[in-house]
């Protein structure tokens, strides 16, 4: 009972934190609806505890309609939020969706697959659920008699590699991903959801954003996803030393879950049709620094071994988003620095005697 | 000067060799010569991996647990290995006991275009916090750019080096050479080669893929192995040490070793027979030797045209049952043993 209530106690504390003073700025959301597809991943379980925050604690009265092809180990991982009134799990592959829930206003399009792996095992099945199912979801979206705002997730890595002299990518960077091989089946994915974003916003008059989401930590990651920081995690939680391919100098930004799903709600409700905004950090950290920070979080640090790779492993990888246009133009900032947010993820996967494994 | 990890499946390919008879007392004396040599990598087990001891693909005459267990015992600094082919092997019945039984390295293989068939045992070896690469086998059935993308997968799922396997002995060294670079240059992960002898290239194919950038090498002690053997361990690693390439392993005591192998172990050493130029030629897996050899016997025929058309259909491992049928066919076309097929 102690950890469930640590284990809850992180996640909220950091909702607070994120909201900070801002909550009334999301008033367009109050008394409304908000209907989020692949509800359950990621980034809709921190978008759910936001919300149910914000009702919880600003009376938003916000009902919240959850649509995912897997909901059983959202209801195992998150029964607090699984058991309430306000929020209403929907099982159904959007794909064969044959309608959303009438009285949604806001709508959130995140489902879809990012495990690298499993694009590479099912590039057919990865395409088809990312073209099959923005389409359907779109088609849908346009019979909603109340809808205010569609916001569609596409990906960082729509933009292809990130040229090395470039510091950050702005929305408005032009590059692409390679269409040789299959690392491009997952953003090529993202990219004609971007399309049919934009198609449904010119001929349907359908008002829509394409937000570009990049690299997360937090609670409810999955230990074994092949991301740097949970993996880097769980070697540690297992007390084994930390692996990196190459020599670690790979650039990668981490935006805390909680600050990720503020954010998505400023762009959701405050932004225009046809906005385009980057979701991320754009505070850059190596690989290698990345491990022994997680590391140094343990009793017992252990140490990184830097394993030897060919010439590709050799080549040093940038991610990190500009993020000016979200600060600009919303007045957004990060509200969960990067070091608590290690902080903060590693003591609830402790939490969780060792995470969701 | 570039250091080169060897990786010695003596214990494993060579129980081919011996219908999978190799004993305890065997696995531990060669074990521990390979330890004093200085071997990096033993791998241990059924010709066909973990879980693969059968009646369909030959039973052990030591189950797994013994093998691994005494191998592990009797090696103090070389890291254990072993071959896991998924199908033969899964993860609840064979990988969480292996990793029980202390075996530090992992080779998750597969038919070289079936590399998706390793996403779980590759994820679920990487969790438990051991190395693991992936193999692919028969490799020169596939172009450079297939293999290339079926290895990506590999890398994806975690692999951490990646070793193509020339099964058939089918390879002449421009081949591997080629392929060896378009591998290195589209991984970002070590690349390997596991040779076979058929052609009596398998030194020399291993020479030209660490001079196109491979840094992972498979051999035998005296190439003890399937069909004509492998790549012979003590030889490979003298013409690596003479070309400058380091291995780290002590070359009077990698020969005591194979002396040992080839005094406890083998009942005879691999040569390139007829059979295995035939099989290397067609492109054909080395381990059919045997059963193809039989069933030419039965049926009158010469085990060569059975071997070229069994090349032409591109059977594989597994598929056994061909062997029958292309006899059957080859009867029925008036074959009799005495025709010369021209290729």
């Amino acid at each position: 009972m102690e950890k469930m209530s640590q284990f809850t106690d992180i996640v909220k504390d950091a909702c607070a934190t994120s909201l900070g003073t801002s909550a009334e700025q999301l008033h367009n959301l109050r008394n409304s609806s908000v209907t989020i597809t692949g509800g359950t991943g990621f980034l809709g379980t921190w978008l759910t505890e936001v919300l149910t925050s914000l009702n919880d604690h600003h009376d938003f009265g916000i009902q919240l309609h959850l649509i995912d092809r897997e909901i059983e180990s959202f209801s195992r991982i998150s029964p607090h939020l699984a058991s309430r009134s306000d929020v209403h799990l929907i099982e159904a592959d959007v794909r064969y969706l044959s309608e959303l829930p009438r009285d949604t206003q806001w709508l959130i399009h995140a489902a879809g697959d990012p495990d690298t792996r499993n694009h590479f095992s099912n590039p057919v099945k990865t395409l088809n659920l990312l073209s099959a199912g923005t389409q359907s979801v779109f088609a849908l979206a346009e019979q909603l008699p109340k809808i205010r705002m569609v916001l569609n997730l596409s990906s960082g890595l729509i933009y292809g590699p990130q040229p090395e002299e470039m510091e950050t990518i702005p929305e408005d960077y032009s590059g692409a991903p390679s269409l040789t091989g299959l690392q491009s089946v997952y953003s090529e994915g993202k990219r004609f959801g971007e399309m049919v974003a934009n198609a449904y916003r010119n001929e349907a008059r359908l008002p829509t954003t394409n937000v570009r989401p990049f690299s997360f930590i937090g609670p409810f990651q999955k230990l074994t996803s092949p991301w740097a920081a949970t993996n880097f995690i769980m070697d540690s939680l297992q007390d084994r030393p930390i692996r990196i391919l190459g020599d670690g100098t790979t650039l990668r930004s981490f935006m805390y879950g909680s600050d990720a799903a503020v954010w998505l709600l400023h762009m959701l409700s405050r932004g225009t049709s046809g906005d385009i905004f980057n979701l991320g950090s754009s505070e850059s950290i190596d690989l290698k620094s990345l491990a022994r920070k997680i590391s140094e979080q343990f009793s017992n640090p252990q140490p990184v071994i830097l394993s030897a790779g060919g010439p590709e492993a050799q080549k040093r990888s940038v991610l990190v988003p500009s993020t000016k246009k979200a600060e600009t133009q919303l007045g957004l900032s990060l509200r969960i620095p990067f070091d608590d947010a290690v902080n903060m993820t590693v003591k609830w996967f402790k939490s969780q005697h060792g995470g969701t494994l | 000067m570039k250091q080169i990890i060897v990786s010695d499946p003596t214990l494993r390919d060579g129980n081919h060799a011996v219908r999978h008879q190799i004993t305890k007392e065997q696995v531990k004396a060669y074990c521990q010569a390979a330890d004093l040599a200085g071997i990096p990598i033993v791998e241990v087990g059924h010709g066909n991996g973990i879980g693969a001891s059968s009646l369909q693909l030959g039973l052990a005459k030591c189950s797994d647990e013994e093998m691994l267990t005494t191998a592990r015992a009797a090696l103090k600094n070389s890291q254990l290995g072993i071959h896991m082919i998924p199908g033969f092997a899964t993860i609840k019945k064979d990988l969480v006991k292996a990793i029980e039984w202390g075996v530090d390295v992992f080779r998750v293989a597969a038919h070289c275009t079936e590399a998706d068939l390793t996403q779980r045992h590759i994820e679920y070896v990487r969790t438990q916090g051991k190395t693991v690469w992936g193999v692919l086998m028969m490799s020169h059935m596939v172009t450079d750019n297939i293999l290339l993308e079926e290895a990506r997968k590999m890398e994806q799922y975690g692999a951490e080096a990646f070793v193509f396997m020339d099964s058939s002995g089918n390879y002449l060294p421009e081949q591997v050479r080629t392929r060896v670079s378009t591998l290195v240059n589209g991984l970002s992960i070590p690349v390997g080669f596991h040779g076979h002898n058929n052609l009596g290239m398998a030194v020399a194919n291993s020479v030209a893929a660490v001079q196109a950038g491979a840094t992972v090498l498979d051999g035998c002690a005296r190439g003890f192995g399937a069909g004509a053997g492998n790549t012979q361990i003590e030889v490979l690693v003298a013409v690596l040490e003479r070309m400058g390439y380091k291995t780290g392993i002590d070359l009077y005591k990698l020969l005591d070793a194979a002396d040992l192998a080839e005094k406890e172990i083998l009942p005879s050493v691999p040569y390139v027979n007829s059979a295995s130029i035939v099989s290397g030629l067609a492109g054909v897996f080395s381990g059919f030797k045997r059963p193809v050899e039989r069933i030419a016997k039965e049926f009158d025929l010469d085990a060569r045209d059975i071997f070229f058309e069994l090349g032409k259909r591109k059977i594989i491992a597994g598929q056994e049952d061909y062997i029958l049928e292309v006899a059957h066919e080859l009867k029925a076309l008036g074959r009799n043993g005495k025709d010369v097929a021209v290729h």
